[in-house]
């Protein structure tokens, strides 16, 4: 029923030159700045504009001896396995909370996920204001930290829940009935089998909070994070360096989230 | 009571009731189970079977009542300190572990010597026929496959008593026939106490020493499968394990024996079930579709105390056997089976329209008072 249609629609897409044209436009769209990025981090100049003067490796050499930009990327991955961790185990605790039955339940749940939709300019705002009334020095391990673990918290709670939630009770019962008590049950048969939903939701978590910009801006302080360090690079002295970064980013970032992705099909 | 292995019985249940909000899944059930016996609990959907095996395993708190294994009162003993074993309709396999792993595992909780598991789990694996199949993941296994290897990890442990909630269910009829053999032949194997969960009445006459009948949250009959099938003690029971013929009527007549009047001009003679029936009593009168014989209507017959004049309705074709539908005015039709003992070209069947004699006799016929 389906097939017939589906190959129709294919026919006639193919057939259709303004649909081709829109698709490729699209896609400049979406990733012509990446890829525009990319080359000329590769641009033997000291613009990062054009035109192209040849090619050099010089910037990502620099890159590599940029001490500010070493401590920058240091804190933001030290931060990044830090909220991973610790909304990972808060998000898999909550998980298995849901697994009960209890009055307002579909309440919490969306209340758990708000933090998605908030923007991040509001969560950066309250977290200042609420460091100055208690008049705490904001930093990368307390209001940065904080500011991470209630973003990523609902997306390591989603991922953690979605594989829990279609998770059959009876493989449990099967293992208490064999002799397993609740620590050996969760050890042997419960974990194992939510293990990649933990892994995809630590790769998630980690990835969100070192590419987070926004909160971060707000709660820093005196420290710096990755992006900080490159968006005040861009705002003083602009060199294709920044493109290096730029490139070297997005080569992490894809692959974390790759890694991430084939965790979540397991 | 408390002195373990002391019981005959490997279990007893007393008043045993578990009630979900305003569903009484089970209401007070009493039993109890042999050494080494097969009983079957039979019953409708949602009678409360998988939950009275739930409780059994220590899955569920029960409301009221008791469960005692061996002797032992179980109370609140959680299910992985009871001597009890489940085979899950579902298989409930551990899909990242292979076959030896999932039959090993409940030894390994045990924390028994790395080479008496090995031991233990190859016997199994033999027993249920599947030595080779020791490094296969559950997923490549085949649903008999599956069963076999969750029916070894359960067995494996030598548990008191093992519980199997419909563990054919889900396998298609060719390889249950098959299954069910087998599990015969384990049962004799291994000599352990099944408590065999299933709604196909077949299946429990077939393979049970004794039925346990239930219906709505209760027990109706416990016995053996002769009795049961021979001797119901309740319509419901009558009507649910095999065929029969169903007729309302009134005692117009009580003795050792009972006449009852279905319909205009029939009168049928039979036994009641349980206690004497005055006259007037509504009754359902049943009897079984192969215990009826059939006669040409001009003979005379003796000895079979019920004979009705009906005339043939339908005629269908079943092998090895024959199914009559018969209208004897007695409001519904009467359903006769015959065994298909003709040699061709001998004799043929009767043909829809023809005049007959139903006979049977008065034991075939129980009359059980109208509820
Ligand atoms: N956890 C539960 N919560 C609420 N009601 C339940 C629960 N478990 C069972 N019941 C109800 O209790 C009754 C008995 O259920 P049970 O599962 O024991 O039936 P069953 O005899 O095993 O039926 P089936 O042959 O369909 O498996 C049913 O009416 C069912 O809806
Ligand atoms: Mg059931």
């Amino acid at each position: 029923m389906t097939e017939p249609i589906l190959s129709r629609l294919r026919a006639k897409a193919g057939g259709d030159a303004t649909l081709y044209a829109y698709g490729v436009l699209l896609y400049l769209f979406l990733y012509a700045p990446i890829v525009y990025l990319i080359i000329f981090s590769f641009n033997d100049a000291t613009a990062t504009t054009p035109p192209w003067r040849g090619f050099t490796l010089q910037w990502y050499r620099q890159v590599l001896q940029n001490v500010d930009l070493r401590v920058a990327f240091l804190n933001s991955a030290s931060l990044g396995v830090m909220t991973a961790v610790i909304s990972v185990t808060l998000g898999t605790l909550m998980a298995f909370a849901f697994r009960w039955r209890f009055r307002g339940k579909g309440f919490v749940f969306g209340l758990l996920l708000l933090p998605m939709l908030t923007p991040g300019i509001v969560l950066g705002v309250a977290l200042t204001l609420l460091w100055r009334f208690f008049r705490l020095t904001p930093g990368l391990f307390s209001s940065t930290l904080v500011a991470h673990v209630i973003y990523t918290l609902p997306f390591a709670f989603l991922i953690v829940f979605t594989r829990l939630h279609r998770f059959d009770r009876s493989l449990e019962e099967a293992a208490m009935d064999l002799g397993a008590d609740h620590i050996r049950t969760f050890r042997h048969v419960t974990f194992p089998l939510i293990r990649p939903g933990v892994i995809a939701a630590v790769i998630f978590a980690f990835t969100l909070s070192f590419d987070e910009f926004i909160r971060t801006f707000f709660v820093i302080g005196n420290e710096n994070t990755l992006p900080m360090y490159v968006w005040s690079m861009i705002m003083t002295d602009s060199t294709p360096q920044t493109n290096a970064i730029g490139a070297i980013i997005v080569g992490l970032s894809l692959s974390w989230i790759l890694l991430g992705t084939v965790f979540l099909r397991r | 009571m408390n002195s373990a292995g002391r019981s005959p019985y490997d279990l007893e249940i007393r008043g045993l009731a578990k009630t979900y909000g305003a569903i009484r899944a089970v209401d007070g059930i009493s039993l109890e189970v042999e050494r080494g016996e097969f009983l079957s609990i039979l019953g409708p959907s949602g009678c409360g079977k998988t939950t009275t095996l739930r409780m059994i395993a220590g899955f569920e708190q029960p409301d009221a009542g008791e469960i005692y294994l061996q002797g032992t009162q179980m109370g609140t003993t959680p299910p992985y300190e009871r001597n009890v074993n489940t085979v899950f309709q579902s298989y409930a396999l551990f899909p990242h572990m292979t076959v030896f792993d999932n039959i090993a595992f409940g030894l390994r909780m045990k924390r028994l010597a790395r080479e008496q598991i090995a031991r233990r789990v190859k016997r199994m694996l033999t027993i249920v026929e599947l030595a080779g199949y020791e490094q296969r993941l559950p997923h490549q296994l085949s649903g008999g496959e599956q069963q076999r290897v969750g029916l070894a990890r359960a067995l494996v442990k030598e548990p008191t008593v093992l519980l199997l909630d419909e563990p054919l269910g889900a396998l298609d009829l060719k390889v249950r026939k098959r299954m069910q053999y087998e599990l015969k032949r384990i049962h004799r194997e291994v000599g352990i106490t099944f408590i065999y969960v299933t709604h196909d009445q077949e299946e429990a006459l077939v393979m049970s020493d004794r039925i346990a009948v239930m219906n709505q949250g209760r027990i109706e009959q416990v016995d053996t499968t002769f009795d049961i099938y021979e001797r119901p003690q309740s319509l419901f029971v009558a009507d649910f394990i095999g065929e029969s013929n169903t007729f309302a009527g009134e005692v117009v007549a009580t003795g050792e024996d009972v006449s009852v009047r279905c319909g205009e001009r029939v009168v049928l003679r039979g036994r009641p079930v349980s206690a004497a029936l005055p006259v007037g009593v509504q009754v359902d009168v049943v009897v079984r579709p192969e215990k009826i014989g059939m006669g040409r209507p001009e003979t005379s017959h003796a000895g079979e105390e019920n004979c009705l004049r009906g005339w043939v309705r339908e005629v269908v074709f079943q092998g090895t056997s024959v199914k009559y539908v018969l209208d004897i005015g007695a409001g519904n039709p009467l359903i006769v089976h015959q065994q298909n003992s003709l040699s061709y070209p001998q004799a043929e069947f009767l043909k829809p329209g023809e005049e007959v004699l139903a006979l049977w006799r008065l034991e075939s016929t129980l009359v059980f008072p109208r509820r």
